[in-house]
């Protein structure tokens, strides 16, 4: 099999099954409704189908038996129980694993598919354990094309009933060929006195969207055709891109041959609503005007929905090391960008040059804004993926935890999100297993039973802030703080602030777990997290309030790949710094600086703001020049200065890592190319702060 | 499922008809033959359906002629007990709740309209 082909199904699959972890979470909460009971089987009808399609024997095989007890679901008979979400779960997992396995080449474990599907197989009644056979082979009979809508009467024949036939079944096998509005018409059943209950009075009319064709409607009235009327109208083609609209009510009714021409018209002239009108003077059966009401509705609707559709159409799956790619190549031009404007302001006299390199410098600023954009995901789907953390993870420890999030919409860069991902995993363990008490704890100190971890994410600036928190016992100062004195991280004594405290969390190795469970207590985690938050350029903050809770906030840059900056020069160095972290610049005398007595503090307005001179920091050689510049920095909710030679201006910087020769070297995170070939390295303010204060502690 | 059972009981100002068990084809004829007896009384109409354990076509038929039958011999009429998810989940798959009852529905009592 092509394997082009093949990946793009396991591509979709992994949608599919992510899609499919979020209804069946969302149906535990919500067990009575049965729109997401059907969300659940048309996945798994999806995952199927595609599955059997696509030589997937095993998926398709083993996702028509979980389907099987999900058709009884649907009907109403069997009840959506923990123990049916469970098992679902598990068999979400297992078709993952199919994949997985796959394409990695190796066989999967039999045993374990098989413990998952006795599980379902012993859910269904006795009589329908037969039922669970294979799939059809391979696409069998169908026939791919334009989603088009069909009006089906079907009047069964009254003995229906009594040949062990039911017609609600075939009503089901019609709403798996896709969407469908199916009206049961009562106008023939009569009073109890006349009625033959044994005898079915019922007959429907069902309008269907499907792209399998008129015979797939008819194959499935195969085995009652002999028993029922049953008529099969094309009404919407699908090729008509005629907008949302469809025919009038009078239309349809004529169409069906419920009403005629005549009747409309003396109708119509009475002036009020044809449906009105022709149960008020007794033509028709209100029934028979829902029924009509509801096909326009429901064309209306199909009509509306191709719209979108047909955009969506027009997008194409790429493969993201591509678009990496195509990022990287975007960095580089902007780095020859900024060599070319270099030049042409060196070349004053040529005006030409000046002018395309104008040009070349606003079409590179759109390019790069562009493919910066086409990485942009939400980060929602991450966000779910959290659910089933929650979840699992609560009830293997007897807690009972919710997830709420806000925010999903939020887009951020596709590489920032992919390292968030352990960050988080981290953080919400440690709320599950340290933050949220017990159920009998909390209702003790009279909270609600049920914990909450609210997950958030907002824009703010060129940055996004990730909100965890949670609303349970808040983080314990006396043991944080005995536990940095063991660990000799502070000493005894020592005066900190709620901050400081906080922030003696993120030590390596440190934990005040008494005991070390599956979850947490390792004393591995807050420091991993700090460190892929550096590595993010991102930022940690802990908000902490005993008995009420812990939020942790993590800010983020949308992007990793290029950021605004500012140019500084220190002696013949340049260095930049984030943009979204400076405030302001400002000039320094040399006699201000005598006048400061060595400490570095410079008066700003009325406050008193710290400086880091960082000439003397990076030992850099000669003289400072005779006034120099501070750029203050707003930074942990601070200010903070930078003492340099000369502020140059802003600056599009194109990250590039240092390479592991460089990595330890401190102060610095990165570096980027300058228009004239040269290289500045990116100055990391949280490590020169840090730095500097304990460089004060001592 | 063997063992339904309909109970009429005479609630003062209505005929009290609770159905225990399944309302399936194979009860239906007794089920029918219930309702008429409880009509017969000349009074509203209570049927409670809440203890109801498997329901089929035949079943949501009956509920549909026994609303006719009240409306033909002017008799109140009222379902109690059908929210029970699997009555909402039968109705909804067979096409039947509207919004609008059948012709001589004039007191709104349709067992399929939609509660708003």
């Amino acid at each position: 099999m092509n394997d082009e082909f093949a990946r793009t199904f396991r591509d979709e699959a992994r949608e599919q099954l992510a899609e499919l972890e979020d209804a069946l979470l969302a149906m535990e909460e919500d067990p009575d409704d049965l729109g997401l009971v059907g969300r659940v089987f048309r996945t798994m009808h999806t995952i199927k189908g595609s599955g059997a399609m696509f030589g997937y024997d095993d998926v398709a095989a083993f996702t028509h038996e979980v389907e099987t007890v999900y058709d009884l679901v649907r009907n109403g008979e069997l009840p959506v129980s923990k123990e049916l979400v469970n098992l679902s779960l598990a068999a979400r997992d297992r078709i993952l694993e199919m994949l997985d396995a796959s394409e990695q080449g190796r066989a999967v474990e039999p045993g374990l598919n098989e413990r998952v599907l006795a599980g379902f197989r012993d859910m269904l009644p006795e009589s329908r354990r037969q039922d669970a056979a294979p799939p059809l082979a391979a696409g069998a009979g169908q026939e791919a094309g334009v989603p088009a809508t069909y009006r089906i009467r079907f009047r069964p024949d009254a003995a229906v009933f009594c040949r062990g036939i039911n017609p609600l079944g075939l009503l089901n096998e019609l709403q798996e060929l896709g969407p469908c509005t199916v009206v049961a018409q009562t106008s023939a059943v009569a009073d109890l006195e006349t009625l033959d209950p044994e005898a079915c009075q019922l007959f429907w009319d069902v309008i269907l969207t499907t792209d399998r064709g008129g015979d797939a409607i008819r194959d499935v009235f195969i085995f009652v055709e002999d028993d029922c009327e049953l008529t099969v109208t094309l009404i919407d083609d699908g090729l008509d891109d005629a907008r949302g609209d469809y025919k009038r009510l009078g239309e349809i009714l004529v169409e069906r041959g419920d009403l005629t021409e005549e009747q409309i018209v003396e109708l119509l002239d009475k002036r009020k609503r044809l449906g009105e009108l022709a149960v008020e003077a007794g033509v028709l059966h209100p029934d028979r005007v829902s029924s009509a009401l509801l096909e326009q509705q429901h064309v209306r609707q199909q009509r509306e929905e191709r719209q979108p559709k047909a955009d969506a159409a027009s997008s194409i799956r790429v493969a993201a090391d591509k678009l990496d790619q195509l990022v990287n190549l975007v960095g580089e031009l902007v780095t020859v960008q900024a060599r070319l404007s270099l030049v042409a302001q060196g070349l004053k006299t040529h005006a030409e040059l000046a002018s395309v390199a104008e040009e070349v410098e606003r079409l590179t600023g759109e390019l790069r804004d562009n493919a910066l954009e086409i990485r942009m995901l939400p980060i929602g789907a991450t966000f779910s993926k959290f659910k089933r953390l929650v979840r699992d993870l609560s009830s293997e420890l007897g807690k009972e935890i919710e997830l709420a999030t806000h925010g999903a919409e939020t887009e951020l860069d596709k590489t920032v999100i992919e390292k968030l991902n352990d960050p988080l995993v981290h953080i919400i363990r440690n709320s599950i297993d340290h933050g949220v008490e017990a159920p009998q704890v909390r209702l003790a100190a009279g909270k609600p039973k049920n914990g909450t971890i609210t997950l958030g994410a907002v824009h703010s600036g060129d940055s996004v802030l990730i909100t965890i928190r949670d609303d349970g016992a808040g983080l314990n100062r006396e043991a944080i703080r005995a536990k940095a004195i063991e660990r000799k991280l502070i000493p005894h004594g020592a005066e900190l602030s709620d901050k400081e405290i906080w922030n003696l969390i993120f030590a390596p190795g440190f934990s005040t777990a008494a005991k070390v469970s599956s979850v947490s207590g390792r004393g591995v985690g807050m420091d991993v997290v700090k460190q892929a938050l550096d590595a993010l350029r991102g930022t940690i903050d802990v908000q902490s309030t005993t008995g009420q809770g812990t939020c942790i906030t993590l800010k983020i840059p949308l992007t990793l790949a290029i950021i605004e900056s500012l140019l500084v020069k220190i002696g013949d160095d340049r260095f930049v710094l984030p943009l979204s972290l400076v405030e302001e610049c400002i000039l320094l005398s040399k006699e201000e600086t005598a006048a400061s007595h060595g400490r570095d503090l410079l008066q700003v307005r009325d406050r008193l703001v710290p400086y880091l001179p960082l000439r003397s920091i990076f030992g850099t050689p000669g003289e400072p020049p005779a006034i120099q510049q501070v750029v203050i920095c707003r930074f942990q909710e601070r200010s903070i200065g930078f003492l340099v030679d000369r502020v140059i201006g802003e600056h599009q910087t194109v990250i590039k890592s240092l390479g592991p020769m460089y990595q330890q070297a401190e102060g610095v995170s990165g570096a980027t190319i300058l228009g004239d070939g040269c290289v500045a390295l990116i100055l990391d303010v949280d490590a020169l702060v840090r730095a500097a204060e304990r460089e004060t502690a001592r | 499922m063997d063992g339904t059972t309909i109970r009429i009981v005479d609630g003062g100002a209505a005929t009290v008809v609770a159905i225990e068990g399944a309302m399936s084809i194979e009860h239906a004829g007794e089920i029918r033959d219930g309702l008429l007896q409880a009509f017969g009384a000349g009074k509203r109409v209570e049927l409670s359906l809440a203890e109801v354990t498997e329901v089929d076509l035949s079943g949501l038929q009956l509920l549909c002629s026994a609303h006719r039958t009240s409306l033909a011999r002017h008799l109140g009429f009222r379902v109690t007990g059908e929210e029970n998810g699997r009555f909402a989940a039968m109705a909804r798959a067979a096409g039947l709740p509207r919004h609008v009852g059948c012709p001589g529905d004039q007191f709104g009592t349709c067992v399929w309209k939609r509660k708003q």
